[in-house]
């Protein structure tokens, strides 16, 4: 490459954004040697730039705050998700309230079970063997858990309640994915039939399943009529029509073996490949397009649409915002309430991210002027606004949540205060001093409700389903919540503690002009909670680190 | 030279928080850096590097010396990288068409090419500290505070498409400088 063309090449791999794709299409043959040095320093220098210009304590406490609730934070969501489910009287202990965790628990066991082995011996039996779920009354010989669902409906014994022990299960509405012992992941679509034998086998009538097998559960196979396809580490789909003596396999990472029923291997399929099985032959197939079945991130973002969809033709909604981007408007944020004039809110330099799920989007707020102002109009004598949101730290006195632009009488506030307890209401006189028993988890996804009733004259503050925070109020003053920011909050001039924008994520918020109920913020929280064993960041290994605590 | 000494490597094994603490400071900027050379979004590659950390904390104790910690992190962030843009193919092949390079350039072969490299740091810095006040201001913005261009030209009245240009000259800049400055493995007082 002449210099002139190489030093072309440098200046597109400084544009902004890079232009990496020239990269892609660079033939690093073509380089001189010294060139290829210089490229590589060029490339490592560019790398460096912000890790040497943004400093490194930032990221040093945020690693630090996920790492120091990692294992608490499982623990938690299961404890208090089985709990809100749990009747306030009820003194045994439902089967649900254990089965998350006692399944995860022995995915672990599994885990460690499996990695002491040697490689190749098929680890079922093992697995089984190290299952501390037949410790719990009710639980034994469960070999699966339902992590999440969207209008999943099946034939017969309910799984959502009993756990997938072995045995035959038909699903015939809806996605649901399922997380076995040793820590595979399947999906499922309806309809579908199929008996569960191990964690380490199942047998496929019908319909279309995904099974993402963590490395601890290689061998994982999934048997059909006439061929059985058996895990290398990977993940694929399968399909099957046992009537027809039909089945189609696509491997989307790894490798899967394909086996006949007598042991006979028959093919190693590659990622990227698809294979059918149809009147007793194994053939190359062209891959479908799109996924037959879809991953299991999918369902908990399904299941959250459907139920975002229903919510919002509540007729006592002030505003509901989605934090569903729209692309040609990007810098709104909808309120997408069925009825009466839609609130919509203006975003001040928050920015997109990912919210509860892939698929879910959220809204960043890390910055002293991140927000989004809205308008509410009118007058109301209760009220309950409810937050999702992920704090990544608390840097301010106040963090606003949701709050009314300065201290005007009737004003709206909801904070989180810099020891993380909650607090706020309806501003009459004075700044709120009570703040709530609990305090808010940082770094995990929570449901953060307060709720006002001038009638009654209570405030009351909920976190993640739970009532952390009551006081008594003025009665029958009117709640004017007017001008707001989401987020943040803008204080009267000359106030102390001018800055109160929150440092994180919101994806989610409702007003509604009524006091919803204790069942109604419970459900809210179960149907909205980042489901217990798929946490973004949670993988077996941090599953093992929470069970062993 | 090891980021963390052994006692800290076994107290961060122990599960000591500022242990962990000290082992992201000493080895997020090479495990950033490589990230941020595989995607331009900062957001991305402050995710990817968490998840390479936390993973590591729940295997330090296959880390037997803090001398390997630092390849070790490096083969998990590879692994997190390449898990993460999977299903991404252009992207996945561009990282590891990348990877590939830097491996067959890098004179000491293996991952070295991206170990921690404190002469190229600190020319770094002396080279952002000869720059004018306002160009180091953008950069600033950009890589601090994550800001994009429409944001910083907000800041001094300039169209996004100026502050782009503004920042490819800076970053053109900074390597004419740092070409000049840097030697390998000298470490300036």
């Amino acid at each position: 490459m002449s210099d002139q063309e190489f030093e072309q090449l440098l200046a597109e791999l400084a544009d902004e954004p890079p232009v990496f794709e020239r990269f892609q299409m660079l033939d690093v043959e073509s380089l001189l040697p010294v060139q290829q040095q210089r490229l590589a320093l060029f490339l490592r220098s560019q790398g460096r730039l912000r890790a040497v210009l943004g400093g490194a304590e930032p990221f040093v406490a945020r690693v630090a705050a996920a790492s120091s609730r990692e294992g608490d934070r499982f623990v938690q969501q299961v404890m208090q998700r089985q709990a809100g489910r749990t009747a306030p009287k009820s003194v045994s202990k439902p089967v649900s309230r254990w089965l998350p965790w006692t399944v995860a628990a022995a995915a672990c066991v599994a885990a460690m079970v499996s990695w002491l082995r040697p490689a190749g011996e098929m680890a079922g039996t093992a697995i089984l063997a190290g299952q501390p779920a037949a410790t719990e009354p009710g639980m034994a010989g469960a070999i699966g858990v339902l992590v999440n669902d969207a209008r999943a409906v099946f034939a017969g014994d309910d799984p959502k309640t009993r756990g997938f022990l072995p045995g035959h299960y038909q699903m015939t509405q809806g996605l649901a994915h399922v997380r076995l012992l040793n820590g595979t992941d399947l999906v499922l679509k309806a309809p579908v039939a199929f008996t569960l034998r191990s964690a380490m086998r199942l047998h496929l009538e019908r319909g279309g399943l995904r099974a993402r097998v963590p490395e601890q559960a290689h061998g994982f196979t999934v048997a059909t009529e006439g061929v059985e396809y058996r895990d290398l580490g990977t993940e694929f789909t399968v399909d099957a029509d046992a009537g027809a003596g039909e089945s189609s396999m696509h491997v989307y990472d790894g490798a899967v073996e394909v086996y006949s029923p007598t042991g006979k291997k028959l093919d190693q399929v590659p990622v990227g490949r698809s294979v059918s099985f149809s009147g007793g032959n194994l053939m190359q197939r062209e891959a479908a397009e799109t996924p037959s079945v879809p991953e299991a991130e999918t369902v908990k973002y399904e299941d959250w649409w459907n139920r975002s969809q229903q919510m919002r033709q509540d007729p006592s909604l002030v505003a509901y915002y989605s934090f569903e981007r729209d692309p040609a408007a990007s810098g709104i944020l909808k309120d997408v309430k069925a009825a009466g004039e839609a609130v919509h809110g203006t975003i001040h330099k928050a920015r997109w991210v990912t919210g509860r799920w892939p698929g879910k989007q959220a809204l960043f707020f890390d910055r002293d002027d991140d927000y989004v102002e809205t308008l509410l109009p009118g007058s109301y004598t209760r009220m309950t606004v409810a937050v999702w949101v992920l704090l990544d730290r608390l840097d301010f006195k106040n963090n606003a949540l949701f709050a009314s632009n300065g201290w005007q009488p009737g004003a709206f506030h909801l904070n989180v205060s810099r020891e993380a307890q909650v607090f706020g209401g309806v501003y009459h006189a004075g700044p709120p001093s009570l703040q709530s028993s609990e305090k808010l988890p940082l770094s995990v996804w929570s449901l953060v409700v307060m709720t006002v009733d001038e009638e009654t004259g209570k405030v009351e503050g909920w976190i993640n389903g739970r009532r952390v925070y009551g006081k008594d109020i003025e009665k029958a003053k009117s709640l004017v919540p007017g001008l707001c920011r989401i987020g943040s909050c803008l204080p009267p001039p000359n106030e102390g503690n001018p800055v109160r924008t929150i440092r994180g994520r919101i994806d989610e918020l409702f007003v509604w002009e009524r006091v919803l109920s204790a069942r109604e913020i419970t459900d809210l929280y179960e149907h909205g909670s980042p489901n217990l064993l798929e946490l973004p960041t949670m993988q077996t290994g941090r599953l093992k680190a929470a069970a062993t605590r | 030279m090891p980021g963390i000494t052994e006692h800290e490597l076994a107290r961060a094994r122990a599960g000591d928080l500022q242990a962990q603490a000290q082992l992201v400071r000493g080895y997020q900027a090479e495990l950033r850096s490589f990230l941020a050379m595989l995607t331009a979004d900062f957001n991305e590659t402050d995710d990817l590097a968490q998840e390479t950390f936390l993973r590591a904390f729940d295997r330090l104790d296959r880390v037997r010396s803090a001398e390997g910690l630092g390849a070790y992190l490096r083969g998990i962030a590879r692994n997190v990288a390449l898990e993460h843009l999977r299903r991404r193919k252009v992207q996945a092949e561009r990282a590891l068409k990348f990877v590939h390079f830097m491996e067959d350039t890098c004179l000491e072969g293996g991952d070295a090419w991206w170990s921690d490299d404190a002469a190229l740091e600190q020319t770094l810095h002396r080279c952002v500290e000869k720059l004018p006040d306002r160009s180091r201001s953008v950069l600033e913005w950009r890589y601090r505070q994550d800001q994009d261009a429409t944001e910083i030209g907000s800041q001094i009245s300039m169209k996004p498409d100026a502050v782009r240009a503004l920042l490819k000259r800076l970053r053109l800049a900074l390597w004419k400088c740092i070409e000049a400055d840097y030697r390998p493995g000298a470490v300036p007082s």
